[in-house]
């Protein structure tokens, strides 16, 4: 016993580091859940319901937030899935760098641990997922604890970021060239990129409003020459393209479960490549203002931004025709993965669609900060990037068990949690506008008007709670009753199915794989195998 | 507590004092002005109270930045043109306050403001401000305000359309003018001088108070800087793009009445660089191929 | 070709709604635009706007759902690798559509933005201090008065803010704005009550504990009750500065 873990501790094999990573992102899902559940109740009904003390709520918001973008998302995303597929689908034995790999994943445990250390410590942070001073200065709460988790995470971003770029760029297997790379390695590169460029701005970010709570600097105190926007500046800088970082991950997973289970080719691959994937990595850094059109920015700052942030709809309008594509004169099979693959495009579509409102700077001016943003980015981030992980891990199941999950089970799963997906972030689109209830509150006694709004959204969530406890039990049960999977169950054309399920804990396989002339991961209906 | 001072000398000096306080920030400065003021205390009565606090007319920045000023007030020249606030609007406006029988500090502050935008390259008169002086005392006139320009202060040519002294065509509006943007005064009967605080407003095209900048002391770099600010809103013209952004790296500094580097930006810029470093270096590092290979 | 020429044509005109939009308007007398007007105007049609787009995509991928379903288990897809020509028509002719109704909105969006922004010359102008958790408002005249912020019905009124302590936004729904106040800066919105009548104003910008207690209201009075209350609030005032 002991030494299988410390066989997991000290693994340098990228893919028990990849289920390392799953592990923790999921739990750390599981505990950001339950505090969306615990908000739920709290706001199904106007008063106090479970809790009289709104620091409490912000605590609980504060959690949910900073653990699912930094502790769920982005790990699962470019940890989980990265970690495990990258190597497979480029021929790779393994990644550059196997123990920066392994320092990464200690350091997400740490940023874990550091991150519930919000439940035991006296005065918890409770400055949201933003930390905007002057209110992470003056707050009672301890927000160098939100600092270090931030940094610890983003650390092990950077570690990551250096060693699948390098590797990507260099350990393909002979053969597989630029144009013959997944979709999936692809945008990953492309989040990679972007997550290095930015997330040093957030480390001093953060690390300046530490400074100022606890070493009497004053960088955002505008009483001694400090600015308090520049803060928001900075986080943006990094945080709007952290969506994309998310983004572009999520679509890369749903571009391989489709073209896998359509049994099809990309639709226009260069266009969704170097238009969509490109075109983001270029916008994704010129598009912060709009988290700030009701800041008080310069008003040509602001116009000027509204322009960038409506044309990220045409790099992302070029990745859906090419997703929508790919099922013309497909073989479509509707297993579990596809399912997800699918309902994220629907997602999207409803999630992607009302950003377009919110990038016009006049209409932002009134729904900024109300719940229709927090509907907004729950569908085309938070639901969309959460289903296509939890494709991804239906997709990749009988890979890394080597079993096949039950799909009867798996099934009930999906259905229950994209009825409950909808059953929340629906309405919460809607009383954002209707009423213009704003985000971040406990309680909503002035907007008499949400309420049944918001019962109807505590109901979603029980249904989202259960469909997520149905999910746990499809994966566990298929560990332990799953059938025996095959290589390569769903017929996929694609490098990381010619190996054995599990693969091989060292090289992956027995040699480097020969990739024949005119190879691609997409070429279906031809006899190139 | 104003009536309180005794001598003209703990006027000049409580000027002196308050003057200081605005324009330097250097500690050995204070213990001079500290220093000063004591010899003054003792070569009065020796009462504490006698010396004049320099906070009694300063300008509650904050309470009155954003003020709109009112537009329909009328002016006068010193050749007995009539025009009103509202055709001084459109530019960035630096508006000063003074009086014009005053024996020192308003000459000097004209001549000072005359001197640094004869310095001022970066922004030009035709396009990026104006200047206008008015007269907080009613009882000046176009002749005290002809003598003025004539004897003491002198327009620079180049300045003569783009800088305008002039008094307020009824005397009644002065102080809800200066009310409105904070500036208070005194005359003290004893001294048969004025006093007030002695503050460069910078008035948005808009005609609203963008920024204070105080005293004597500051550089062509900080009035550059106000103008920038007070035009923040729109670019003015493509030149000022580069201003702009320049401008964007300091910040208005409230302690010490100046503009000082904004630290949180150059760190984030620099934090920024330090990315694109690691990304560059991602694609350089040289790897062991061979270990593939095994 | 069809569907270039309607490219074009949809692409010429925004860009001309575009330019039309960058050409000064002030030099026309202009009626005092109600902005909450102009926002739900504006957000119907972006909202007919995304929704055409979203059925569009919905129905081609429901269609394509249906028809291409998996008939037997060996089956594979049957699209051919795309010739050069139509990759770039692929890619091409969407960006221009895409560009095309950015480039639309992005105008119909600024014209509106414009008119948020200028303040009318009438206005009538409040102060407010936001404070962890109040609006604290000063008139004109001195007046003062906490989380009730009363206004005479028919004249447009333009707030100016500033913060105490930490980040508020200061929003009224009612009239489709909100702007964040801040230490150290100054920031404003204005908005055109025509009808007398009571409206919320709440804080939308996350300022700590008692964030979602920070509420007030906006009281439209009749023109007369109005300057009747404030008159009388300028001599209650001043009558207390006389008594001190």
């Amino acid at each position: 016993m002991m030494n299988v873990l410390k066989d997991w501790i000290f693994t340098t094999d990228h893919k028990k580091i990849g289920l390392l990573y799953l592990i923790g992102s999921i739990a750390a899902f599981a505990l950001a859940g339950c505090m969306a559940l615990l908000m739920r109740t709290e706001l199904s009904a106007i008063g106090p319901t479970i809790t009289d003390n709104p620091g409490d709520y912000n605590v609980w918001l504060y959690f949910h937030g900073a653990a699912m973008i930094l502790g769920f998302q982005i790990p699962a995303l470019t940890g989980f899935l990265a970690n495990y597929l990258i190597p497979l689908q480029i021929g790779a034995r393994d990644v550059a760098f196997p123990r920066v790999n392994a320092l990464s994943v200690w350091l997400f445990y740490m940023g874990i641990v550091l991150a519930l250390m919000t439940f035991v410590v006296p005065n918890p942070p409770d400055v949201m997922w933003t930390g905007y001073p002057p209110y992470s200065v003056l707050t009672p709460g301890n927000t160098a604890l939100y600092t270090f988790t931030v940094l610890l995470l983003g650390f092990a971003s950077i570690l990551g970021g250096v060693n699948f770029l390098t590797t990507i760029t260099f350990m393909r297997a002979p053969g597989i060239g630029w144009n013959q790379l997944n979709v999936f390695t692809w945008c990953t590169y492309g989040a990679f990129i972007l997550q290095l460029i930015f997330v040093p701005v957030l480390g001093t970010a953060v690390t300046m409003i530490t400074l100022d709570k606890y070493m009497g600097t004053h960088f955002f105190d505008p009483a001694a020459g400090g600015d308090v926007l520049i803060y928001q500046n900075l986080f943006w800088f990094y945080s709007h393209p952290a969506v994309y970082v998310i983004f572009l991950p999520f679509i890369g997973i749903v571009f391989d479960i489709v073209a896998t289970f359509a049994r099809n080719r990309i639709f226009n691959y260069k266009a969704a490549i170097y238009g969509g994937v490109g075109g983001i990595v270029l916008l994704a850094g010129e598009v912060w203002i709009h988290h700030l059109y009701v800041t008080g920015m310069p008003d040509w700052i602001r116009v000027g931004q509204m322009i960038t942030t409506l044309m990220i709809s045409i790099p992302v309008g070029l990745l859906f025709i090419s997703l929508v594509g790919t099922l013309f004169k497909g073989s479509i099979d509707f297993r579990t993965p596809m399912l997800y693959g699918l309902s994220v495009i629907f997602l999207m579509l409803i999630g992607g669609l009302t950003g377009i409102p919110l990038a016009i700077v006049s209409l932002d001016l009134h729904v900024s900060d109300t719940y229709f943003i927090i509907g907004h980015f729950h569908y085309v981030m938070a639901v969309a990037g959460t289903f296509s992980i939890f494709g991804g891990v239906y997709y990749l199941y009988p890979k890394f068990t080597g079993k096949m999950y039950n799909e009867a089970i798996a099934k009930i799963g999906f259905w229950l949690s994209f009825i409950g997906v909808n059953t929340i972030f629906f309405p919460m689109m809607i009383v954002g506008v209707t009423t213009g209830m704003p985000r971040r509150y406990w309680d909503y006694s002035q907007f008499p008007d949400a309420a049944p709004y918001h019962t109807i959204m505590g109901i979603g969530a029980g249904i989202i709670a259960i469909g997520f406890i149905v999910i746990l039990i499809s994966w566990i049960h298929g560990l332990f009753k799953g059938t025996p999977a095959g290589d390569n169950p769903w017929g996929s054309r694609s490098l990381e199915w010619t190996t054995t399920s599990p693969p091989l804990a060292h090289g992956n396989w027995e040699a480097v794989p020969t990739i024949a002339e005119g190879w691609g991961p997409y070429e279906y209906g031809t006899d190139k195998a | 507590m104003v009536s309180n001072l005794k001598t003209k000398t703990d006027i000049q000096t409580a000027f002196f004092c308050l003057k200081i306080k605005n324009y330097y920030k250097n500690k050995w400065l204070l213990v001079i002005c500290l220093l000063i003021s004591t010899q003054a205390i003792a070569i009065s009565d020796g009462n504490v109270n006698s010396i004049l606090d320099p906070n009694v007319v300063k300008i509650d920045e904050a309470k009155f930045l954003g003020t709109p000023l009112d537009k329909d007030l009328i002016l006068i020249d010193e050749k007995g043109n009539e025009f009103t606030l509202a055709e001084k609007m459109g530019k960035p406006l630096i508006l000063l306050f003074s009086y014009y029988t005053c024996d020192g500090v308003c000459e000097t502050l004209n001549q000072y403001l005359a001197q640094r935008l004869i310095e001022l390259k970066e922004s030009e008169p035709e396009r990026d401000y104006q200047a206008l002086t008015i007269s907080f005392d009613k009882n000046d006139n176009i002749e005290s305000l002809g003598t003025f320009i004539n004897h003491r202060v002198g327009v620079p040519e180049d300045l003569k359309d783009h800088w305008k002294l002039s008094v307020m065509k009824n005397p009644e509006d002065i102080k809800r003018l200066t009310d409105s943007v904070g500036v208070r005064y005194f005359w003290s009967h004893r001294d048969k001088t004025f006093i007030h605080p002695n503050a460069f407003i910078f008035v948005t095209p808009k005609g609203r108070v963008a920024r204070y900048l105080h005293g004597a002391e500051f550089t062509v770099k900080d009035l550059n800087l106000a103008l920038i600010d007070a035009d923040w809103e729109k670019i003015s013209r493509a030149g000022r793009v580069i201003d702009i952004l320049a401008g964007a790296c300091f910040s208005y500094n409230y302690k010490e009445g100046k503009y000082t580097l904004s630290v949180p930006l150059v760190v984030g810029v620099a934090s920024l660089l330090t990315g694109i470093f690691i990304t560059i270096f991602a694609f350089r590092v040289k790897i062991n191929k061979k270990k593939n290979e095994e | 070709m069809h569907k270039l020429g309607m490219t074009g044509l949809s692409l010429t005109s925004s860009l001309f709604g575009f330019i039309a939009s960058l050409l000064p308007t002030s030099g026309f007398a202009k009626d005092i635009p109600d902005n909450a007007q102009g926002f739900d105007h504006l957000w119907y049609e972006v909202m007919v706007d995304i929704t055409i787009i979203g059925v569009i995509f919905a129905v081609i991928l429901v269609y394509f759902m249906i028809k291409y379903r998996r008939r037997s288990p060996d089956q594979e897809g049957s699209q051919k690798p795309m010739s050069a020509v139509s990759a770039v028509g692929w890619s091409v002719i969407p960006v221009f559509m895409f560009l095309a109704d950015d480039l639309y909105l992005a105008a119909s969006g600024w014209e509106l933005y414009n008119d948020y922004r200028n303040v009318p010359e009438n206005a009538f102008e409040v102060q407010m201090e936001a404070a962890m958790w109040t609006w604290d408002y000063t008139y004109p005249n001195g007046a003062k008065t906490y989380n009730e912020l009363r206004v005479p019905a028919g004249t447009p009124v333009v707030i100016r803010m500033t913060s105490r302590d930490t980040l508020h936004s200061h929003y009224i729904p009612d009239f489709r704005i909100k702007e964040d106040s801040m230490p150290g800066r100054v920031t404003y919105i204005w908005f055109y009550p025509q009808e007398p009548g009571e409206h919320v104003v709440t804080c939308a910008e996350y300022c700590g504990l008692l964030h979602s207690k920070m509420y007030g209201k906006i009281t439209v009075m009749p023109e007369d009750e109005f300057t009747a209350w404030y008159k009388n609030e300028g001599e209650n005032l001043e009558q207390a500065v006389a008594l001190n």
